[in-house]
């Protein structure tokens, strides 16, 4: 399954208070998959024992909500709000630019455009840049960096075409005029959903904030997977809300009920784009997505580091975030990090011994 | 022992209930019956549980405003709610029931204790679970506190905190050793 599932397996042969642990935090992320119930139960059933543990630990997370009227707990959440925001303007002081700070206060970061689409329009965004517009039907799109899409929409139909990068899309309902987008050879039809396509090479990857959509594909009708929990209707592959799907070659996954990730993958909306334990070489590459100046990893050994990291994307180039992002990495891991004019290049730092 | 029935929570308009929760509950409800299952594992009616959330939710102020956040705020809101509407119904027979076990687990004579006694102890444990709180880390119980009273999801925690969502992860499980370590030691 996924990597949290592998540590906690790796975790099972330690006292039942761990493993009650790690269901009751997993249990209120909001994200628990039906791998993780089904494990929960096989657990339960075990051992009287754990579920006597999981029962306290979860009676004492009801009864710590009791002290949200306590004076003391209510100072600590305050001043626990107020440091996080002084940790924010500490951030000038290690030399960050304002430009940070302007994005933290207003939450915006992309300019918005109002678009007229009576006759098809390419749109398009340069690296490091995002862009939102507003389309005539009240539907939006917002094109992250290094992306360009047609719009194309007629009494007819509403549609898109993603050429390349990555959109996130709130789509006004209209029942006469379904809303499709065509990447590379599939198609993806809305129907009042919030939800981002991103097309990368042969590589497309959907994730659904809200609502439902429908995708389906040029060539070959979808394999029907017997073990897969995925749905199909009429030929097509049905995505509710929370799902995220990939479509790679002759591969497809869908994960449902991943909100988290469905959350992380559209992080970029808000300014920043969020690494949770990914491979070096999945983070440098999505890293140069939004750089001019390209990071290069030159030594094999360490493309598989595991790394979680956040990036700034404000004015990327201009604020220094890639080089702010590689030297916290060169702090924790064993890397090293040689500069040059237009590029970064990464290779082992052995002499580190980590 | 989790039914997967895939019953469609309605509303109907005298209600009160609008469009934006009828969404919400399209779009949570198989994370919310999924969440009560695995917090009601030795119980059969989830299906109340899941309805009464709904409604407790519609009665809320501000009902279209807090339903208009983020899908994990919203999912984290949701969630603080069925477990109101949970320790509503079983507050009373199960406490009794996870007293008995607790003592019982830590090899003291159980089935002795008065009503009397399971307040006192209750009320002890709740000064436990404070203290264990008041001496997490700092890092830790921030992480803890804003979750937990300041209502934040572990993604916004991670956000407000400038840390991954992995490390306030630990961070809850962390807070929670350290409670149940100071409320068994009593």
């Amino acid at each position: 399954m996924n990597e949290r599932t592998e540590r906690r397996k790796a975790n099972s042969a330690d006292d039942a208070g761990r493993c009650a642990q790690w269901f009751v935090m997993r249990l209120y992320s909001g994200d628990m998959t039906a791998a993780d119930e089904s494990e929960l139960h096989t657990w339960l059933a075990e051992d009287p024992r754990h579920r006597q543990a999981y029962e306290h630990l979860l009676h004492l997370w009801d009864l710590s909500g009791d002290l949200a009227s306590d004076e003391d707990i209510g100072a600590l959440a305050r001043s626990a709000l107020r440091a996080t925001t002084r940790k924010r303007f500490d951030l000038r002081w290690l030399g960050l630019a304002a430009a940070v700070l302007l994005a933290v206060a207003t939450g915006v970061l992309s300019k918005t455009f109002l678009v007229n689409v009576d006759e098809p329009q390419i749109l398009e965004t340069a690296l490091g840049d995002q862009q939102t517009f507003v389309l005539r039907d009240g539907s939006s799109v917002t094109l992250n960096s290094g992306s360009r899409i047609l719009i194309d929409f007629d009494p007819l139909g509403r549609r898109i075409l993603l050429d390349f990068g990555e959109i996130f899309l709130e789509v006004a309902k209209d029942p006469e005029r379904t809303l499709t987008i065509r990447a590379g050879d599939h198609v993806v039809t809305a129907l009042g959903t919030k939800f981002s396509v991103h097309l990368s090479g042969h590589r497309l990857e959907i994730a659904v904030a809200e609502g439902r959509v429908a995708v389906s594909d040029d060539n070959i009708r979808f394999p029907r997977q017997t073990e897969s929990l995925a749905r199909f209707e009429a030929g097509s592959l049905i995505l509710d809300a929370g799902s995220v799907a990939t479509f790679e070659q002759h591969q497809q996954t869908v994960r449902e009920d991943s909100i988290a990730e469905v959350e992380r993958l559209q992080s970029w909306r808000s300014g920043r784009v969020r690494f949770e334990d990914q491979t070096l070489m999945e983070v440098i590459s999505e890293v140069n997505r939004y750089s001019r100046a390209k990071v290069l990893i030159e030594d094999s050994t360490i493309a598989d580091l595991r790394i979680s990291a956040v990036l700034n994307l404000d004015q990327v180039e201009m604020t220094g975030q890639v080089e702010l992002l590689l030297s916290s990495l060169e702090d924790i891991h064993p890397i090293k990090v040689v500069r040059h004019p237009d590029r970064f290049v990464l290779i082992a730092n052995r002499a580190g011994g980590t | 022992m989790a039914s997967n029935t895939s019953k469609v929570v309605h509303f109907r308009r005298k209600d009160g209930v609008s469009d934006a929760l009828q969404r919400i509950a399209l779009e949570h409800e198989p994370a919310l019956r999924r969440f009560v299952g695995a917090r009601l594992s030795a119980h059969p009616d989830h299906e109340d549980v899941v309805q009464e959330t709904f409604l407790r939710v519609a009665r809320q102020e501000n009902v279209e405003e807090k339903l208009s956040r983020s899908l994990d705020s919203v999912r984290s809101y949701l969630f603080s709610i069925a477990t109101n509407v949970i320790r509503d119904r079983y507050r009373k027979a199960a406490s009794r029931r996870r007293y008995d076990d607790l003592t019982r687990h830590r090899g003291r004579e159980h089935g002795m204790e008065s009503s009397a006694e399971e307040i006192v102890s209750a009320q002890e444990q709740l000064r436990n679970v404070k203290a264990a709180i008041m001496k997490l880390s700092p890092e830790c119980r921030d992480a803890f506190v804003l979750n937990r009273f300041a209502g934040l999801s572990y993604r916004e925690v991670a956000d407000t905190m400038c840390v991954s969502v992995s490390m306030v992860e630990k961070h809850i499980m962390r807070a929670l050793a350290e409670i149940r370590r100071r409320v068994d030691r009593g």
